[in-house]
């Protein structure tokens, strides 16, 4: 009889025990997850849908919003005749697609580089320019009206300043990365300046997040 | 007698020329103006535009960089990229103040040479030359080389295709 009750009482504690620690437990991520996440950046609690818009890609083909979905997006505005800011940020995602792939396997994702610049830039160009900086890397353009559809959905901005020569005139530019789910919309936007450390690392904190409830 | 003495002043103007250009020499090896560290990001295919990055550091006074000029593009300039209300802006610099004693860097996301129109492709390893215009200092001619700024990786990698 004694024996049995020492199991008893044994048994009791150890219930009470695992009890506190998933209460412990349970409050922290309750709390954490109250905060909002801090980024380079911003982070969206509610992901932001993108609207209707069709796109060109790197090889002609069509594009539209439903084809973000099913993995994650960084996207970058710019233009192939950049060659300061546009380079340095796609140098730097290259970084960030390899460091992703090394830590979070199960994060498949995707980098498109948007041109503002389609009266310049066509598929042939972006693909041989995005290509250069990572073999997956994709392009998009399209009409400007299409165009502008995309880039307020994740607040890009940019404009061509007046009085320039029409052949080799620069846009000034946003130069800001938005991320988008594998639901296809908006869920961050990392800020400038972009380090590939920086921004895997806060890519790292959204996957842990919202990974599981993004699709 | 006439002629010798004539040939010695003659000798002796040389001398005094060749001092001269010594002394010159010497004080030349110093510069105020040092242009180094002088890189271009190399190009990926079918970019039409380049930029360059270096540092100038100058030994002297008060200076301002003036011009750039290369044949390795139909145009260069001065440009820097500002963020201006979240939007980077490339504006042309007409001149860069170099302040006495001051290293002024061309970095970048900042200030750069503006190559427009490049006669061909900047190939990592491959080095093209730059002329920089100083209002005091003149001009100077400098070596760029040109860097895979993907760093070492990418290349190994494309190496690593190459390999049987």
């Amino acid at each position: 009889m004694r024996g049995s009750s020492v199991a008893y009482v044994a048994v009791a504690a150890g219930i009470a025990i695992l009890a506190g620690i998933a209460a412990s437990l349970w409050w922290r991520h309750g709390a954490r997850d109250a905060r909002p996440l801090e980024i380079g950046g911003y982070v969206f609690p509610e992901p932001r849908s993108l609207g209707a818009f069709e796109l060109v890609d790197e090889s002609g083909g069509k594009f539209g919003p439903q084809d973000f979905a099913g993995r994650w997006s960084f996207l970058y505005f710019g233009y192939t005749y950049c060659p300061d800011v546009c380079p340095l940020a796609l140098v730097e995602l290259a970084d960030v697609k390899k460091r992703v792939a090394e830590r979070l396997p199960s994060a498949t994702l995707g980098v498109y580089f948007v041109s503002i610049d389609p009266e310049r830039d066509t598929p042939e160009r972006l693909r041989e320019y995005v290509t250069y900086f990572d073999a997956d890397f994709r392009g998009l353009t399209g009409d400007p009206g299409q165009l502008a559809v995309l880039a307020n959905a994740v607040g890009a901005v940019y404009f061509v300043p007046p009085g320039q020569d029409p052949k080799t005139y620069l846009v000034s530019h946003s130069s800001s990365i938005a991320l988008l789910e594998p639901s296809g919309r908006l869920r961050a936007v990392f800020t400038s300046p972009h380090v590939a450390g920086q921004v895997a690392d806060d890519f790292a904190a959204i996957f842990a997040r919202y990974g599981s409830t993004a699709r | 007698m006439i002629a010798t003495h004539r040939g010695l002043a003659r000798l002796g103007r040389i001398v005094a020329l060749a001092a001269a250009a010594v002394l010159g020499v010497a004080v030349a090896a110093e510069p105020a103006i040092r242009v180094q560290n002088a890189w271009a990001r190399a190009t990926p295919p079918g970019a039409q535009n380049g930029a360059v990055y270096l540092q100038i550091a100058n030994h002297g006074g008060a200076d301002r960089l003036v011009g750039v000029r290369t044949s390795a593009a139909h145009a260069a300039e001065l440009h820097t990229s500002a963020t201006r209300d979240g939007v980077v802006e490339m504006r042309r610099v007409d001149a860069l103040p170099i302040a006495a004693g001051a290293t002024v860097e061309l970095a970048p996301g900042g200030t750069h040479v503006m190559l427009f129109g490049l006669a061909a492709r900047l190939e990592a390893g491959a080095h093209v030359g730059l002329t920089l215009t100083f209002a005091n200092a003149g001009e100077i001619d400098i070596d760029v080389v040109i860097v895979d700024a993907r760093g070492p990786p990418a290349t190994t990698h494309e190496h690593g295709h190459d390999a049987p």
